[in-house]
């Protein structure tokens, strides 16, 4: 594969991963798997600069520098070199869907506003671990061009260098192995009642507040920051949930993780490498607490992050995959029969996402021009919210995304935080 | 800085209200760069009044195709009307609601019940059956049309739920049925003598009864749902 990359006349391919595969057949005019990364810089940005820092940085991320072709029976990559990508203007909705033949055929878009660069990933490209390594290279090739000098570490890269073939790697196809197959079954989940917005419109509310006191918060209730907020979020829709009725069907809460797999299973890929998993509680059992639900999503967190659950799950899905009789079915039929599974079952056993990218480092000498990250997850196809989190020094931004009006989740779980005495400040792109 | 009385968080400086909770910001509003600018992505729908034309010219096609056999092949017969009539109840079925903007149903239904009855007209016309025309066409489209006004003016109005609509749907078959007995009798006999719809009728009052019952009825709702699910 590294020998096919070098050659840079010769176009090279690869089949999409086992996580990516879903995108592509569940998109459709109105809704595409996207999410966002933004960083804030310390001064404006020039878009003539970024333009070029993205020229030279998307070389170096050959499974970015892509385009998606259409195969018989499954979708594949083919490289784009000939063409690059072109940076735009900021839009007031972020994740919009994506069409293939749009921006030169990139999978992803770069964006600018004021002090901001944004980036919209197409999810078949990677996850929020290879898109975050992306977003810093760009920035400190853009810091760069700028005059400043960046060195190569924390998760920035350097972009003279040749790609190792591991970033290209499919990690699913390398770890799944497990001779135990599949996940416990999950009971339908509650989707709460709510008004849509009209199809272009995309609801964003960001919160921003201290790192360390959601840190302190947590640490209090012996629990680490995602367990908590994962929580405070089960929580509001629990609140949700009791202004229904709580012993109406269904009755389980639960709340999608992605997991970073490649803190359990050793991997170099800059592309997708995550699972999902669904902790909840059920309120046919009774009234709950936030600590006891708390408590209830430790104990799941638990019991399933390790490495033996998560390659069961992991081979489950692969093993679908690997199926002939899948195999063998023809493109559009496999697109039917995907599209329509995700969009029943996938949102079957969960009411709401969080994804916690983390904390982000840089290199001291980018640690001066950079404000804050942010991270938008785009809007489920269900009616309810999605919340991204992601922090960088003291500043923690939580990222509510949603196609509804209803802003009742977002508030509880603000107000919560406001009530625990931690300042949240509010930005948004409702009017 | 901007805060919200009600919620208690800090807002944006360029924010007019909260939108967690819609309360107004009191203090003067101070100069500040939005979060996301106005505009927004090019909408990637696909324009459908285009998709419109495109198949109205398809469709306009055959209808020349015909026209022009119709007059070189068997001039003076003019078979060309079914085909030019059928033309016009399909684009009025599936063609006409892409060029509105908004759903408009009765609009939709109306636009339907005139082409369809100018159709059998032209078709009442080229066979000299205006008798049938005027005694089972028309008093039938009329009546569909009624019904179909009726039920989506209510369904909109009031939103009476799944199992009220259906209970409404079935009186509007009832309704139909006798209709339909009706014009066919005094069509064959000349006089109305019903017969049928009675059997109909009764087999269907029973089902709208219990689902008028059972729309009021959450408890029951749920034991049916219960015992009777698959």
């Amino acid at each position: 594969m590294l020998r096919t990359i070098e050659d840079k006349k010769q176009k090279y391919w690869f089949k999409l991963d086992n996580a990516a595969k879903i995108y592509p057949a569940a998109n459709t005019r109105r809704w595409s798997g996207m999410f966002r990364l933004s960083v804030t810089l310390k001064e404006k940005v020039d878009s003539f600069i970024l333009q070029e820092a993205l020229a030279v940085t998307i070389k170096r991320f050959p499974s970015f520098n892509i385009r998606m072709r259409k195969g018989l029976f499954w979708y594949y990559f083919e490289t784009n070199a000939k063409k690059r990508p072109i940076v735009k203007p900021d839009i007031n909705n972020p994740c919009a869907p994506i069409k293939w033949q749009d921006n030169n055929g990139f999978l992803l878009r770069v964006f600018y506003y004021d002090k901001r660069i944004a980036i919209d990933y197409f999810h078949s490209l990677t996850d929020g671990t290879g898109a975050m390594v992306f977003l810093k290279t760009l920035t400190a090739q853009y810091l760069h061009l700028k005059g400043y000098e960046i060195p190569a570490k924390d998760g920035v890269l350097d972009v003279n260098e040749q790609p190792d073939s591991e970033e290209i790697e499919d990690s699913f196809g390398r770890y799944a192995n497990s001779k135990q197959r599949g996940r416990a079954s999950e009971p339908k989940a509650y989707h709460m009642k709510s008004t849509k917005l009209d199809d272009k419109d995309i609801s964003i509310i960001a919160g921003i507040t201290s790192l360390d006191k959601i840190k302190q918060l947590a640490k209090k209730n012996n629990s680490t920051i995602t367990e908590y907020l994962a929580a405070l979020l089960l929580y509001s829709f629990y609140k949700q949930k009791e202004k229904e009725g709580l012993y109406v069907k269904p009755t389980r809460i639960a709340v999608s993780i992605p997991v970073n797999l490649r803190n359990y299973f050793k991997s170099n890929t800059k592309r997708n490498f995550s699972l999902f998993l669904n902790p909840g509680i059920d309120t046919i059992l009774g009234e709950f607490t936030f600590e006891e639900i708390l408590k209830q999503i430790q104990y799941f967190m638990k019991a399933n992050l390790n490495q033996k659950t998560l390659n069961a799950m992991m081979t489950q899905n692969v093993i679908t995959e690997r199926n002939i009789l899948i195999r063998i079915a023809p493109l559009f039929i496999k697109n039917f029969l995907m599209s329509i599974a995700h969009s029943t079952i996938g949102y079957r056993p969960i009411s709401t996402l969080l994804s916690n990218v983390g904390s982000v480092t840089l290199p001291c000498e980018m640690q001066e021009h950079i404000d804050r990250f942010e991270f938008i997850l785009g809007a489920a196809k269900i009616h309810t919210p999605y919340l991204a989190v992601v922090s960088y020094n003291d500043t923690l931004v939580l990222n509510f995304t949603s196609k509804i009006k209803e802003t009742d989740i977002e508030r509880y779980f603000f107000t919560y935080l406001i009530k625990k005495g931690i300042p949240v400040k509010i930005e948004s792109n409702r009017e | 800085m901007p805060y919200c009385v009600k919620c208690g968080v800090e807002l944006d400086k360029s924010a007019k209200k909260c939108v967690l909770c819609n309360t107004e910001i009191m203090i003067e509003q101070q100069e500040g760069i939005p979060p996301y600018p106005k505009e927004k992505a090019e909408d990637t729908q696909m324009n459908t009044a285009y998709f419109a034309i495109l198949l109205s010219i398809i469709l306009t096609i055959p209808n020349v195709a015909c026209l022009v056999i119709n007059l070189i092949y068997s001039p003076g017969i003019y078979w060309m009307y079914y085909v030019f009539g059928g033309s016009l109840v399909l684009w009025m079925i599936f063609i006409f609601p892409m060029t509105m903007k908004k759903k408009k149903p009765l609009l939709h239904v109306f636009l339907i019940f005139i082409s369809a009855t100018l159709y059998l007209l032209l078709i009442a016309l080229a066979l000299s059956g205006m008798r049938w025309f005027l005694t089972i066409a028309l008093p039938l489209c009329i009546t569909i049309m009624m019904l179909l006004f009726i039920i989506i003016f209510i369904v909109n109005k009031k939103k009476p739920g799944k199992l009220k609509t259906t209970s409404i749907s079935l009186i509007g078959v009832i309704i139909l049925c006798f209709v339909i007995e009706g014009t066919v009798d005094y069509f064959v006999n000349s006089i109305i003598s019903l017969s049928w719809s009675y059997i109909v009728a009764a087999s269907i009052v029973p089902v709208i009864l219990a689902l008028i019952l059972l729309s009021g009825n959450k408890k029951l709702q749920n034991e049916l749902i219960k015992k009777l699910h698959i």
